[in-house]
């Protein structure tokens, strides 16, 4: 049955959606409709019914000629001439590269926070050193765990980039482009199919963000502040890390049919913008305190409250951003 | 069997439609099929050949069109014959007789 539609989809794809024209898919398709189910039910299988109400569709000339529509639209390049067609292999490409860079920007995502974890698990083992009296030594950690920093942010730079090479050829997706009505149906059905798993990653990546503060909280109220909070800390940054790889993986499938299907939405693309900026200026703010704390104040021990303080913060505005939106 | 081709009978799909609506409203697929059945699967209408024919007497005032539930409550598109419908088969059946027998006139197979 779907065969059938999608074969009377394409015969009308390219003709104009006047009332005449569109009375005349919905009467035929409704009439193929009906004779298709007698010819199944008379025995046929699904194959040779598909196939019989398909020859005895006739000319579209005739047609077009008793409610006289011009067929020059449907030859290529006339009516749509601007707009690019998109080809079924270059679809499927796409949503391959959108999935492997979602991977890869997840990833680069992922070792930017992991960096900062890393930062400080290295000074909190130089911490814990320095009260054996090796100065020098623990002076030399900070200064190390912001080698591994920068090195781990620099890695996921060249990989943004290399991402971003990659998903160059599809740039002309940004303009003005048309999917053949078969290829629409078929990628309609595949991001359908897509849907369940994008909602568990998003359920996920959710739990995920809960967690996260509540490694921090959990053993404070259990048994007070620590000697071992700070790696609560790191763990609680990995477990962003990880939310946000989920997150960053899953949208990035997502937008790939958003995009080829144009159902983007859009309403949502301000709010993302707002949480990159908050985040992008968070971030730099809550490292550069961090250092400045450490290697002026030599705080080294203390210092590390700025990263759930910075977590906190950027779940909290873009969450207000969101509801201010809505409003 | 051979089947009659498109060309052929071309002039004469209103007729048939126009005759088959005599007798009782239909809608689209019964008319296809009933075309079917009774010329022994040696006249198989097209799609589009049905759709056009019956857009053009609709137009013309031949037949009207309303929707009723058929089975399975699905809501059709009905067909019904008017009184100019019914003077304008009378007349084509006039034209049939005598282009028949012109033709005949003409046709010797031995």
């Amino acid at each position: 049955m779907d065969a059938i539609k999608s074969y009377l989809d394409n015969v009308f794809a390219n003709l104009p959606k006047t009332d005449a024209v569109l009375k005349a898919k919905a009467e035929m398709m409704a009439n193929m409709e009906e004779k298709y189910l007698h010819f199944k039910k008379d025995g046929l299988s699904e194959h040779e019914a598909v196939g019989r109400v398909i020859a005895e569709f006739g000319s579209i000339d005739e047609l077009l000629a008793e409610l006289n529509v011009a067929p020059a639209s449907s030859t290529p390049g006339t009516a749509s001439s601007k707009a690019r067609q998109v080809s079924r292999e270059e679809a499927v490409e796409y949503v391959n590269q959108k999935r492997q860079s979602g991977i890869l920007i997840g990833l680069g995502v992922f070792m930017c926070i992991a960096g900062v974890a890393a930062l400080i698990l290295i000074n909190q083992i130089g911490f814990m050193g320095h009260g054996h009296g090796q100065f020098a030594h623990a002076q030399a950690r900070p200064v190390l765990g912001v080698v591994v920093l920068l090195l781990m942010v620099a890695a996921a730079v060249g990989i943004f980039i290399y991402a971003g090479m990659r998903l160059s050829k599809f740039e002309f997706l940004e303009g003005d482009f048309t999917l053949p009505a078969h290829l629409q149906k078929e990628i309609e059905d595949k991001k359908d199919a897509f849907t369940p798993s994008f909602t568990v990653a998003i359920i996920i990546g959710v739990s995920l963000c809960i967690l996260a503060p509540l490694l921090i909280l959990l053993p404070f109220l259990l048994t007070g502040p620590g000697v071992l909070a700070p790696y609560w800390v790191v763990a609680m940054l990995l477990t962003v890390a990880t939310a946000v790889f989920v997150f960053v993986y899953a949208g990035s499938i997502k937008e790939a049919y958003d995009k080829l299907l144009k159902t983007g939405d859009y309403s949502r693309q301000p709010d993302q913008k707002f949480t990159n900026a908050v985040s992008s200026v968070i971030w730099p703010l809550a490292i550069m305190s961090y250092l400045l704390l450490g290697f002026l104040g030599d705080y080294w021990g203390k210092a590390w409250i700025i990263f759930p303080v910075a977590v906190f913060l950027s779940i909290a505005i873009s969450a207000i951003a969101k509801f201010v939106r809505k409003e | 069997m051979t089947m009659i081709s498109s060309d052929v009978i071309r002039g004469y799909n209103d007729l048939i439609i126009l005759s088959l609506l005599r007798e009782q409203p239909s809608y689209g697929y019964d008319i296809s099929r009933q075309i079917r059945t009774i010329s022994e699967e040696r006249y198989i209408i097209k799609e589009t050949t049905l759709y056009s024919a019956i857009n053009r007497l609709e137009k013309q005032g031949f037949i009207e069109s309303y929707f009723a539930h058929g089975e399975f409550g699905r809501v059709r598109t009905y067909y019904r014959i008017t009184a100019a419908g019914r003077t304008y088969y009378r007349e084509k059946c006039r034209e049939w007789d005598l282009t028949k027998s012109v033709i005949n006139q003409f046709i010797r197979e031995s």
